[in-house]
């Protein structure tokens, strides 16, 4: 949908006002509802309405969560619940989580059983998660077990591209050490991982050569 | 509590504040979880906090209504989970700055609150109490994902930095208004926390991205942006004239006049007057501490003074919020 102000761009922004019964909606693009947030032609910011009858008084969105229904963002990635319900006859051979049993419908219908369940369809929910963030991926803090696996797998990305490196410069002295001792780190990693095979980590990771 | 002592930049910051979302392996979410299950996870919990020096364990179903929804009042659990039923407790230290929360939507919350603008040392203390849980129960993590959180919107560090901030220049001159929409854009919620008609101009200032960005750059994120409302508040503060500057210690003095001697007090009527004293006491217009006015105004929510006098909100508490602020008041005097 366009914007209605510039009615050039695609409309980013939704607003829906009602004051004293009268509403009022503006679908804009990025720089008109800029342009009119400056000019102080919008609603301004939410408040919400704490007084009602004080129940809620000092309320805020920190507990709040936008995206309660994970099935509404999964509707996209699914089609929809037409191909939901025509994918019931699949269901024997469909994958479903080892800790509840989970399967992905019923994950995009209910939301997640259990925490394992991001892990089991990582892959299938990568694309809807990356949206709801912008495309990121996680960085930060690491749990205590994932931490050195997660550091030695930094420290083999980075072997890596100086290894390409020392090659592209014929340092190949240089080239032989660094895969002794990506050797060693990934004999590491896999020994590490044998230990932690409950974690259930993708063994393909930071593994293949 | 945190209004218990001033912090940095106490005369526009309140608090500050980090909740991080965690959840265990090898137990379902909670609306898949038996009674069984999840009194094992209240269990495996409060024995990871069991050795700490002055904490207190309160189990929620010891707790009345009124308790429970003053908690959720003071941000200190989930409204979600001031309802629940089923077993789920609450693990705080001594001075309530840090609150292990269990049995909530996620499995384990842990917020810890520290006064005036300082979201590192929330961030450390927070930190510091994972770090126990981490070294004692499997965390739901993955590589990709980063902490697995309930709401998915929360994954990646599963965390919420806030800083509360009292702005009433900035919310009268219009510019926050102004700069809400641009916050928003760069990553920051900018929220009031009043409605209606009636203004206590405290705004929360928090994150509102988890993934792509590591603890200690949103910290760094949401405190740079307190750190220009701050800046912007002081500055439309000093912009005001004399005459206007003894109106408002006028109309201080007179609200605190009429508190020290009222015997029944509106929940509105104090919320009405908070706003004014805060400022002026910020300002040192007046001879008062900010954190008296903020202890005045939190320990007067409804819920919460309900759960002290062990009443109903619905009740008639004028009387008791009455009292309950002369006494907070009358233990430093205003000097005239």
């Amino acid at each position: 949908m366009l914007c209605e102000k510039c009615k050039k761009n695609e409309a980013t922004y939704y607003f829906h006002e009602n004051v004293n019964g009268r509403e009022r909606t503006f679908r804009l693009c990025d720089e008109c509802a800029s342009a009119m947030q400056e000019k102080g032609e919008l609603p301004e910011i939410g408040a919400d309405k704490y007084f009602e009858d004080f129940d809620s008084l000092f309320d805020d969105s920190i507990f709040q969560n936008p995206f309660r229904s994970f099935g509404s963002l999964l509707n996209g990635f699914f089609g929809g619940d037409r191909a939901l319900a025509s994918g019931d006859r699949e269901k024997k051979e469909e994958k479903h989580c080892p800790g509840c049993g989970t399967t992905l419908r019923e994950f995009a219908q209910r939301g997640a059983g259990c925490p394992k369940c991001y892990e089991t369809f990582e892959a299938e929910l990568a694309p809807t998660v990356s949206r709801a963030h912008g495309g990121s991926e996680h960085t930060g803090r690491v749990p205590l077990k994932y931490r050195d696996r997660i550091e030695r797998k930094h420290r083999i990305e980075a072997l890596e591209a100086e290894r390409a490196e020392a090659v592209k410069n014929e340092n190949y002295e240089r080239a032989a050490e660094i895969r002794d001792e990506l050797k060693a780190l990934r004999e590491e990693n896999a020994a590490a991982l044998k230990e932690n095979a409950k974690s259930a980590l993708d063994p393909s990771d930071g593994q293949a050569e | 509590m945190w209004y218990m002592t001033e912090g940095k930049d106490s005369d526009v910051v309140l608090n500050s504040r980090v909740a991080l979302h965690r959840n265990l392996e090898n137990y379902p979410f909670s609306e898949q979880m038996t009674d069984e299950q999840a009194a094992a996870l209240v269990e495996a919990v409060r024995a990871v906090y069991a050795d700490g020096e002055g904490w207190c364990a309160t189990d929620l179903s010891a707790m009345s209504e009124e308790e429970r929804r003053a908690t959720a009042e003071q941000h200190v659990i989930s409204r979600v989970l001031a309802e629940k039923k089923g077993p789920a407790v609450l693990l705080q230290n001594a001075d309530q700055s840090l609150t292990v929360a269990v049995g909530g939507e996620d499995h384990v919350t842990i917020t810890a609150v520290v006064p005036g603008n300082d979201l590192n040392a929330a961030l450390a203390m927070a930190f510091e109490a994972e770090a126990k849980l981490d070294a004692a129960l499997p965390i739901a993590f993955t590589e990709k994902f980063g902490y697995v959180t309930h709401d998915p919107s929360e994954m990646g560090t599963g965390m919420k930095a806030s800083i509360t901030a009292h702005l009433p220049a900035a919310a009268d001159t219009g510019w926050i208004a102004r700069v809400a929409f641009r916050m928003s854009r760069e990553g920051i919620s900018l929220r009031s926390m009043d409605g209606g008609a009636l203004s206590t101009d405290v705004y929360l200032i928090s994150n509102r991205e988890t993934m792509g960005q590591s603890e200690e750059e949103t910290v760094r994120v949401v405190t740079e942006a307190a750190d220009r409302l701050v800046a912007k508040e002081r500055e439309l503060r000093d912009g005001i004239g004399d005459e206007q500057k003894g109106k408002l210690a006028e109309k201080a003095r007179r609200s605190y006049g009429m508190l020290m001697y009222t015997h029944n007090l509106g929940a509105s009527e104090l919320v009405s007057m908070y706003s004014t004293m805060r400022m002026a006491a910020g300002m040192k217009l007046v001879d008062l501490p900010t954190r008296m006015v903020d202890e005045a105004m939190f320990t007067c929510l409804p819920h919460t003074l309900a759960a002290a006098e062990n009443l109903d909100a619905k009740e008639s508490l004028g009387e008791r919020r009455a009292a309950k602020v002369r006494s907070i008041l009358a233990e430093a005097p205003m000097h005239l």
